[in-house]
């Protein structure tokens, strides 16, 4: 088609006509350019899968803190900046977000020949020849954006192509780059030498006129059980601020000498590159090896296997390639989190039968009560209550009240529980699945 | 014997700051009283014991800004001891209720041993468990890491690098007032690293950090040592990897030790098992079921039906996997030191909330498998990163891949369908901030008040916590609305300071309420 012929890259189209969601779902899938959207009857999509989780525009859900009260209750839907933000995710995933209002989205829409709006995505810079077209639907202001390469860098631009089939371009983002989801196979060596003065320990320095924190009641520091008396530590006044050179010197002197990842066949002994220090760090000089870490010294560890033989590297392969099988991130979903949480509900019908006895009564306020010959601390007014789980099975109870004068009144007393359950039903229920701590 | 390699165990703390003083009780507060009890007061007593047994242990742990903003706030420290002599007080009911249930008993009595051994120690340093750990480091017991001001995930903001400097030049500020001395080493909230955040960590003094083991391994160029050795950075910043067996030993779903089936059941509560009107008082709020501490069941297995815990049975446990983990530990090392060209050093990482909270006799592992490296070998030693520096400042050049320690080793945790609204949101209060701070170079004092309570509610507006429950669906109300809250409140400080109009009670009202980082400094957002 003429029209289409005149757009500039590729175009894609999202797959599924629904709300946005993750790339796991919405793949851009390359379509034929004779389908246009504009020629279609619109989808129209419930509102509801819409929705994420975000605060709806009016009050609804979002109130402010009772107490304080802010001059507005809810975040707006939009700033209207007429921006375009691209977040990185991961390596095959980008986040796109465009900030217009309802207005602005209303009046693009009209000018778009597909009445919606289209993100580009570009490698490097908006300037280059678009890698995708993606549609997005009409209310969107964000896509999460799939991309095959990881380790590069793309732009994204937002626009739309008017009726003549004319391209607008309405906002560009700034570029981002995703991470690299392998090693690189870059194994050029270079040693530096982190210099040992910063590194010296610094003695501790008591806070200074430092009144917010603490209850107003510390006791001396260093008192607490089990903790030595900080005081006998000699603790000079606060140290200086230490920092580091500025980073356009050490840039420019960190330029790696290009070695080869595997030293050549047949040296067998250790072979390390140059050393460089690190001049941030102010290192004194560099050393002929790194020193032990034990010992100190320069010369290096005993190795069984010599360090960088065909072996040793097939080896130290071997178990890298081991560690890196593994999935990435940590298994719980604790990570960092607050504790808490509920435990998890019951996925079957249950019964839980439980039964306590409470005991309550009462005697001279300044009695002495014990109840199965623990002491009970009565109320002011002598009365007292005292909670018992009651299993099946006979017991009996013991409760004794002595007087101030030494006077004593008791009273023995007998309980009885049987339970027959009728069916299957566990005598503890209340915690039918099983979820390990974290998971 | 020289020692053939190092384990390096780094412990991270951190929880998002709630306090509420608008509420007698919030449910959301027990998160910190659940972790004191659990994890930071058994922590404290554990390396204190270490520290009166001339035992020396190395130990990395990072306090977060709004961890130790809380844990040093006087409102939550009151709540904090109302709330463990509440507990003292049900253990002490638990004992008579559980006359006829000998296990239940015996568990009763152990809980109020242990409750009371707890507020004692909570009392003996002045409520102050900040200063506490902060002793042990001045002891040279234990290295405390520094983290970003709300334990924002850096890469997100990284294309404002003012954020990026509020986040760890705010956090560089308050470990100084917390400790007294300038942090060394940073753990990245999430280990989230993009290389963008090295300038700003090299401007706030810090020298090294932490990366998950694909950021290590995916470095470029490749590291000739994989995980075992750290990297140094063309910004001349020093890189730790985590290792992954260890963690998966500890933190698998599937496989972790925590999942034995003798430890103590995490789920089965009195709090959800009991008569609601029994426990009521006790629960964090009145008219929901949640967590006392008080549990008496054991995993059992992968059925309904649960038998009651058994404190020798899960001490045995613990011992056991102490030594497995020894074992593994000591293969692994072995295996590398014979590889290698120096020795292997191991990097194993955990959320501290793990060991006690999560894992109620994670403590205890930590105990047996410290006492073990002390007794039972010689092949490897403790260190810490910094430590490990010092003696081996020699290491391979190379940048580390952007990645976290997060589910799929990105951000998707952080960004995704239920929580991407919060960042355009974001987005523009940032950019506000920052034309904030370059329009009031020399305010007068209601202006710069005004001024540093708005860079408060953006820092706790870019935390990773809500986001992250957003995603898991745990408390998600309170996540939008606290995200919500702070950005309204940032968005009505800078309509005020632009139209020179502030509302100095309002303002007052706000300070009260999201007190934390008094001095922040609203001048690195320029």
């Amino acid at each position: 088609m003429k029209r289409n012929k005149a757009r500039s890259g590729t175009r894609t189209k999202a797959a599924a006509p629904s709300a946005p969601s993750s790339p796991t779902t919405k793949r851009q899938v390359p379509k034929r350019q004779s389908s246009h959207p504009a020629q279609k009857p619109a989808v129209r999509i419930p509102p509801l899968l819409l929705e994420g989780d975000e605060p709806t525009s009016d009050a609804g859900p979002v109130q402010a803190s009772p107490g304080l009260a802010p001059p507005a209750t809810a975040l707006p839907e939009s700033y209207g900046t007429g921006r375009l933000f691209l977040a990185v995710r991961d390596p095959h995933c980008l986040y796109a977000h465009w900030d217009l209002s309802l207005e602005q989205q209303r009046d693009y829409n009209a000018l778009s020949a597909d009445r919606h709006l289209i993100v580009r995505l570009h490698r490097d810079q908006p300037a280059t020849k678009p890698l995708h077209e993606i549609h997005v639907h009409p209310e969107s202001r964000y896509w999460f954006v799939h991309v095959e390469r990881a380790g590069a860098s793309y732009a994204a631009e937002l626009g739309y192509y008017s009726a003549q089939g004319q391209w607008h371009s309405l906002a560009c983002s700034d570029p981002v780059t995703t991470p690299p989801d392998s090693p690189s196979e870059d194994k050029t060596l270079h040693f530096a030498r982190i210099g040992l003065e910063i590194l010296e320990l610094r003695p501790p320095a008591l806070a200074s006129g430092d009144q917010e924190g603490g209850s107003g009641q510390s006791p001396a520091r260093g008192s607490q059980v089990g903790m030595p008396v900080a005081e006998e530590l000699a603790l000079p006044p606060e140290s200086p601020t230490r920092r580091f050179e500025p980073a356009a010197r050490i840039t420019a002197l960190i330029v790696p000498d290009r070695v080869g990842w595997i030293p050549p066949l047949g040296l067998g002994a250790p072979s390390l590159p140059p050393i460089t220090t690190l001049p941030s760090l102010l290192a004194p000089g560099p050393e002929a090896q790194p020193p032990d870490l034990q010992t100190g010294r320069t010369e290096p560890s005993a190795t069984p296997i010599p360090f960088g033989t065909p072996a040793q590297e097939e080896m130290l392969a071997q178990l890298l390639a081991q560690v890196r099988a593994q999935p990435l991130g940590i298994s719980s979903p604790t990570v960092s989190s607050p504790p808490g949480g509920l435990p998890p509900a019951p996925q079957e019908f249950w019964l839980a039968v439980n039964a306590d006895l409470i005991i309550y009564g009462a005697t001279d306020a300044k009695a002495v009560l014990t109840l199965a010959g623990q002491p009970v601390e009565l109320r002011p007014d002598g009365t007292f209550s005292c909670r018992f789980s009651l299993p099946d099975g006979n017991f009996g109870l013991d409760v004794v009240a002595i007087s101030a004068e030494g006077l004593v009144c008791q009273a023995a007393l007998q309980f009885s529980r049987q339970t027959d359950y009728q069916e299957a039903a566990p005598a503890a229920a209340q915690e039918p699945a099983l979820r390990l701590p974290g998971g | 014997m020289a020692n053939r390699g190092y384990f390096c165990l780094v412990l991270h703390a951190h929880l998002p700051f709630v306090r509420h003083p608008e509420h007698e009780k919030f449910l959301e507060e027990n998160w910190l009283f659940e972790a004191i009890t659990e994890t930071y007061l058994p922590l404290l007593q554990t390396l204190g014991r270490w520290q009166l047994e001339g035992l020396r242990v190395p130990l990395t742990l990072t306090l977060t800004p709004t961890l130790c903003a809380m844990l040093r706030d006087p409102l939550l420290q009151d709540r904090y001891t109302r709330h463990l002599e509440a507990l003292v007080e049900l253990a002490g009911k638990e004992i008579l209720r559980t006359q006829w249930e000998p296990s239940f008993r015996e568990l009763s009595e152990l809980y109020r041993r242990r409750l009371l051994e707890l507020r004692d120690l909570y009392m003996s340093f002045g409520r102050d468990v900040v200063g506490a750990f902060g002793r042990l480091q001045d002891l040279d017991q234990i290295e405390i890491l520094t983290s970003a001001a709300t334990h924002a995930i850096l890469p997100l903001l990284a294309e404002h690098p003012p954020s990026l400097r509020g986040q760890i030049l705010v956090a560089r500020d308050e470990y100084r007032r917390c400790f007294g001395r300038d942090p060394r080493g940073i753990w990245l909230p999430e280990c989230a690293y993009v290389e963008a955040v090295e300038p700003v960590l090299r401007e706030a003094g810090l020298h090294w950090f932490v990366v998950d083991s694909h950021g290590l391994l995916n470095a470029h160029p490749r590291p000739r040592y994989g995980l075992f050795a750290p990297l140094l950075t063309p910004n001349g910043l020093a890189v730790f990897g985590r290792d992954r067996d260890s963690a998966k030993q500890v933190w698998s779903r599937q496989e972790g030790y925590p999942g034995d089936p003798r430890y103590r059941d995490f789920y089965r509560d009195i709090g959800f098992d009991l008569d609601l009107d029994y426990v009521r008082s006790y629960l964090a709020a009145p008219d929901q079921r949640g967590f006392t501490g008080f549990k008496y069941f054991r995993i059992t297995g992968p059925t309904g039906g649960k038998e009651p815990y058994q404190r020798a049975l899960a001490m045995r446990a613990a011992e056991e996997h102490a030594g497995q983990f020894l074992a593994a530990r000591l293969a692994q090392i072995q295996h590398l030191a014979g590889l290698f060209d120096r020795p292997p050093l191991v990097v194993s990482a955990y959320d501290a909330e793990l060991f006690g909270h999560w894992w109620y006799e994670g403590p205890e592992f930590l105990d047996f498998f410290v006492r073990k490296i002390h007794c039972e070998q010689q092949v490897f030693a403790l260190t810490t990163p910094e430590e490990y520096l010092r003696q081996q400042p020699t290491h391979q050049v190379a940048k580390p891949s952007a990645s976290s320690w997060g589910e799929e080793g990105y951000w998707r945790v952080w960004l995704n369908e239920k929580n991407h609204w919060i960042y355009p949101h974001l987005r523009v209060a940032q950019e506000r901030m920052t034309e904030l701070a370059r329009r009031f170079t020399a305010p007068e004092p209601p202006i710069e008040r005004a001024l540093k309570q708005a860079a408060r509610e953006l820092l706790l507006a870019q935390a990773s916590d809500w986001p992250f429950i957003l995603r898991t669906g745990t408390s998600p109300d309170y996540a939008r609305r606290r995200v919500t809250d702070h950005l309204l409140r940032f968005t009505s400080l800078y309509e005020q300071l632009i139209q020179d109009r502030l509302d100095l009670p309002w303002l007052a009202e706000v300070e009260s309420r999201d007190n934390l980082f008094s001095d922040v400094d609203y001048g690195y957002w320029r």
